[in-house]
């Protein structure tokens, strides 16, 4: 298991390396200028270019990326046009992001696979149809989906909490202990956990009293577990304030990303509804529903997870562009603002980060595979 | 060669009719052939039926239409948006561009996905590690956030729909259609028939010609499907922000409809957000459609499964 983590990682860090060039030289070359280009205010070219050697913006582009990459693991990421840090713009805009990313997939994973599993089970003119509602689900255009959600939705919500909780939240924000990121980071932390935790319990529960824990079970605990956290850490009322401001980006995400977990579920279930296995366990007279959910599903969400992995930027591009439709303020804001005023240092940063996040989900994945599958641990040898 | 090309025919006749076996296919097929034919038709529509002053995308007004935006009426099948232009004549004038972009997204993918997974995959060691590494970099940037990097450049206005397929092909096709590939052909190159090819003497390319790629088409032509959908969203997204060359595209449409509600009484033009939204999904889908199909053509265990049947191969 260790080593397995360690190679992939290594792996992965290899990728991040190549992927940071590449990003940086394809952002350089086709962004032309650079600070003293834009903002050259009446400079005369000499007073131009002895600031460009001072800044060392005049080198060669291999020296020029390998300085921001050795700041970008220090810490620094430079100075971004606006006069501001970009490290103390990316911090303020990262929490957001993460969190709506991860609640999403964990929420957008479990409506999809459960759908996927039945749906597919069933087969036939209505398994059909659920596909063609989970491909036009999934192929929905972000920003249409994200007006539908602010027409339909955000001013209901505002409306419902302005006359319910405006005295209670002003008075909540007054004397907070934190700010709003280190909130969202805590709840990301805190589903995390109480999803890995619930696994666990599940596990050892099979391990020691033979006894399944059925998912919907599992999931309930996952969220007692967290909102036990949110008590534990003392965050919970901003909290729950902070999960109302996110709702809609929330259910924007969830809407275009389940649709494709749906999908691929289905598929593998039905992948496997011809195996040999499927036909002993009918014969040794067991359910129909067993079947699939304990012997059928656990093979088709193994082909589910390593699609995930390949999706991981798709589903990151959707959330990016849903936040620039509903305002949220997230990375995508940041992006698109830096985009559009030529922002350099903000976006090579801004994909940096968006590189790391998917690096990560793509080992969480990769670890998460590992578990499901013995395969891997303990490949079978073919002597022929 | 005439052996050659008969079991070719053989191969593609028997492969059309597991494809036509799925009625989703065939629907997908149809409304993509639908869309290319009101591409084609719309330069005719516009000098014979539609004049082109009241028609026209960019710069049509009709001076019979008292208030814009309006709603569906006669001669406006649409409407009309805030400008007072037809909304199905721009709903047209926009799929030729997009029809255009999405087909040479789709080859441009799994052309490069087949030759560099493959050239891994047979190669193996120093190659395959480079390769491999490339296509993990370029996993981790998202083709359509990168299209808008593109689309801010200084110039964005000369890309067009066939650039614009031409680059998104080249990012996911070294990405993830690559990642995808390899390990389809790795699976192939451990087949027994292949040792028995090389036993035989033939060589690498011949191996590579004649054994392993034609096992790769069809799971190449499964992704290049899906990769399409990625692209056809990321084309509107990106003419959303107003940020490629063509001018009339489906998310600008997308995009007047938002921002520009009836300036008298307030509301929101649904008959101007509605159409090319629906139009966008509606084409993305159906690409999603063919990849179904074309993977029972791929995988044979898949098809027997989804027809409940035993596979007769």
């Amino acid at each position: 298991m260790v080593r397995f983590v360690g190679r992939r990682l290594a792996v992965g860090v290899v990728s991040l390396f190549v992927f940071s060039f590449v990003m940086f030289w394809l952002v350089e070359s086709l962004i032309p200028g650079d600070y003293f280009s834009v903002f050259r205010l009446g400079m005369s070219a000499d007073e131009v270019e002895a600031l460009r050697q001072a800044f060392g913006v005049d080198l060669p582009i291999h020296l020029r990326w390998w300085r921001w990459l050795l700041a970008f693991f220090q810490g620094g990421l430079g100075q971004s046009t606006t006069g501001r840090g970009v490290t103390h713009e990316l911090t303020d805009a990262i929490a957001p992001t993460v969190f709506v990313f991860v609640t999403g997939l964990a929420v957008a994973f479990a409506i999809g696979q459960w759908l996927g599993r039945r749906t597919g089970w069933v087969g036939g003119l209505r398994s059909d149809g659920i596909t063609v509602a989970g491909v036009s689900l999934s192929t929905l255009f972000p920003p249409f989906v994200g007006f539908i959600v602010t027409t339909v939705l955000a001013l209901r919500l505002r409306q419902w909490r302005a006359r319910f909780f405006e005295d209670e939240r002003r008075r909540l924000w007054l004397d907070a202990p934190l700010d709003e990121g280190q909130f969202l980071n805590r709840m990301t932390l805190a589903l995390a956990v109480g999803l890995v935790l619930a696994a666990l319990v599940a596990a050892m529960w099979w391990r020691l009293r033979r006894k399944r824990i059925t998912s919907g079970v599992q999931f309930l605990l996952a969220l007692a577990l967290m909102l036990g956290l949110w008590q534990t850490l003392g965050i919970t009322p901003w909290a729950v304030d902070l999960l109302f401001d996110a709702i809609l980006p929330l259910i924007a995400f969830v809407v275009l990303a389940f649709g494709e977990f749906m999908l691929i579920m289905q598929a593998g279930v039905v992948g496997q509804l011809n195996e040999d296995y499927v036909g002993t366990a009918r014969a040794k007279g067991l359910r129909e529903r067993t079947i699939r959910d304990r012997h059928a599903s656990k093979n088709a969400v193994l082909a589910l997870v390593a699609r995930l992995a390949v999706s991981i930027p798709y589903l990151m591009t959707g959330l990016v562009i849903i936040e620039r439709a509903l305002s949220w303020p997230g990375i995508g804001t940041v992006l698109f603002r830096a985009i559009e005023s030529q922002d350099i240092p903000v976006v090579i940063s801004v994909l940096m980060v968006i590189g790391v996040v998917t690096m990560l989900t793509r080992l969480a994945l990769e670890i998460i595979t590992y578990a499901l599958d013995p395969r891997i641990a303990h490949p079978v040898e073919v002597h022929v | 060669m005439i052996t050659w090309r008969a079991r070719t025919w053989r191969v593609f006749k028997l492969g059309l009719g597991h494809f036509l076996h799925n009625r989703l296919a065939v629907i997908g097929v149809a409304i993509i052939v639908v869309y290319g034919m009101a591409g084609l038709a719309y330069p005719f529509l516009i000098g014979t039926v539609w004049p082109s002053g009241v028609y026209n995308p960019v710069t049509g007004f009709d001076p019979n239409v008292m208030s814009n935006p309006a709603p569906p009426g006669e001669g406006h099948v649409f409407g009309t948006d805030a400008l007072g232009r037809d909304v199905l004549s721009q709903l047209l004038a926009a799929t030729r561009p997009t029809w255009l972009m999405a087909m040479v997204a789709a080859f441009s993918t799994a052309t490069i996905a087949t030759i560099v997974g493959a050239i891994g995959a047979l190669f193996r060691g120093f190659i395959d590690a480079v390769l491999s590494r490339l296509s993990d970099a370029f996993l981790l940037l998202p083709a359509p956030i990168f299209m808008l990097v593109i689309g801010s450049s200084e110039r964005s206005q000369d890309i067009g729909p066939v650039d614009f397929g031409l680059i998104y092909g080249v990012i996911t096709g070294v990405g993830a259609g690559a990642i995808v590939i390899r390990a389809q052909a790795l699976k192939v190159i451990a087949a027994p028939f292949i040792d028995a090819a090389r036993v035989a003497g033939a060589g690498r390319w011949r191996i590579l010609g004649l054994h392993v790629l034609p096992h790769l088409y069809p799971l190449a032509a499964v992704y290049m499907m899906l990769a399409v959908v990625g692209a056809i969203v990321a084309d509107g997204f990106a003419a959303w922000l107003g940020q490629t060359g063509t001018r009339v595209n489906w998310g600008t449409l997308v995009y007047n409809g938002i921002t520009f509600t009836n300036p008298i009484t307030g509301l929101v033009a649904w008959n101007v957000i509605l159409p090319p939204s629906i139009a966008l999904s509606l084409f993305a889908a159906a690409f999603y459609l063919v990849s179904v199909g074309l993977r029972e053509v791929a995988d044979p265990r898949y098809r027997a499964a989804r027809r409940r049947t035993v596979d007769p191969l």
